[in-house]
């Protein structure tokens, strides 16, 4: 008799501590806001329909379209056959990585202001483990030269890099001696600088 | 595509804001600036120049302008040659798409005809993209064909 007095305490102390349906889903919002602060993501992360909603350390609210994998595929397709040199290049590293055994996760992805909706950057490559920002040229990276500094520095306003994932900047014309060293002197020490697919190839995890 | 802003003198940064917002605005292009472009070293980045195509939300091509001060574009950025006379880069962008650009480029030279643009190696005046325009010819290519539609327009 105790023992079933003790089984329905319990269960009525469960009952009460597990939301109602309607208060589910802020449920696991907050849950994963607690997931978020305890140090798996730079930031929190709401997915709202198909938006990615980020706000980052600074405290800015970004946000992007999810992209399916055959929306990925396409878009990789799409780059390879472009005309645009540099669009081809990076249809042609995404393929690359991806007969490398990765999965993309996203491809010329556009990140916005939150709030204001306008284009904040955009992401050439994400697997799931790297963050790829690609060049053509020496010339093409001196126009936008703090753009990987977005992957790395979580005091940025527009910080975009949640998971800390490893930043690679992939520039394809082969560079001086001169110019690799200009441009290890301005990137942030922990973007890596890649120059061949096979370099890259060293570095994929 | 990363497009360069070129000039034989370094210009204020003032003048050139002026210039990329008129021709954003004349060549009929959504435009915006952010309450952060503007950087404590003066230089202005992310100016938000987009053309849309379609009604969907994200229906739209996009290049973010930066437009650099002249310790940077004296001291950090290469330098072009072009006629024996030293060209300086006073903003750029990188990642935008060719239709943009060339509504952006053929804009901003009206109004800074004594400016060049260049797209990724490929250098053009206003007589160039000019040109292009008048005879209708655009292609996604059109900032190196122009060279082999008439060899003999181009006086760069």
């Amino acid at each position: 008799m105790q023992f079933k007095k003790w089984i329905y305490s319990l269960a009525v102390i469960l009952l009460l501590s597990v939301p109602s349906f309607a208060e589910k889903s802020d449920f696991f919002g907050k849950g994963e806001e607690l997931l978020n602060q305890a140090g798996n993501t730079l930031g929190t992360i709401v997915k709202v329909g198909n938006k990615i909603e980020y706000t980052n350390p600074a405290g800015k609210l970004l946000k992007w379209s999810e992209q399916s994998a055959s929306d990925i595929t396409n878009s990789i397709s799409v780059a390879k056959n472009s005309t645009d040199v540099g669009r081809k290049l990076e249809g042609t590293v995404a393929d690359f990585i991806k007969s490398e055994g990765k999965i993309i996760e996203g491809f010329g992805m556009k990140v916005k202001d939150g709030i204001k909706n306008i284009d904040v950057t955009d992401i050439d490559i994400l697997t799931s483990n790297e963050i790829i920002e690609i060049k053509r040229s020496v010339a093409a990276w001196e126009t936008k030269i703090d753009q990987v500094n977005r992957f790395v520095n979580s005091t940025l306003d527009d910080f975009v890099n949640p998971y800390n994932k490893k930043a690679i900047l992939f520039i394809e014309q082969p560079l001086s001696a001169l110019d690799k060293q200009k441009i290890l002197n301005t990137i942030p020490n922990n973007v890596a600088l890649v120059n061949t697919l096979q370099e890259l190839k060293v570095i994929l995890k | 595509m990363s497009l360069s802003i070129l000039s034989k003198e370094i210009i204020s940064i003032d003048s050139i804001f002026k210039n990329i917002s008129l021709a954003a605005l004349k060549g009929k292009l959504f435009y915006a600036v952010n309450d952060n472009s503007l950087k404590a070293n003066d230089q202005i980045e992310n100016l938000n120049i987009r053309k849309y195509f379609g009604n969907g939300e994200d229906d739209y091509d996009f290049l973010l302008m930066e437009i650099y001060n002249q310790d940077k574009i004296v001291n950090f950025l290469s330098k072009r040659i072009i006629n024996k006379e030293i060209y300086y880069c006073v903003a750029g962008t990188d990642n935008a798409p060719s239709r943009l650009c060339y509504d952006f480029s053929l804009s901003y030279l009206r109004l800074s005809p004594d400016h060049l643009i260049s797209i990724y190696e490929h250098v053009f005046s206003l007589y160039e993209i000019e040109a292009i325009e008048k005879k209708g010819i655009y292609t996604d290519t059109w900032y190196y064909d122009f060279k082999k539609i008439d060899a003999s327009e181009n006086s760069i």
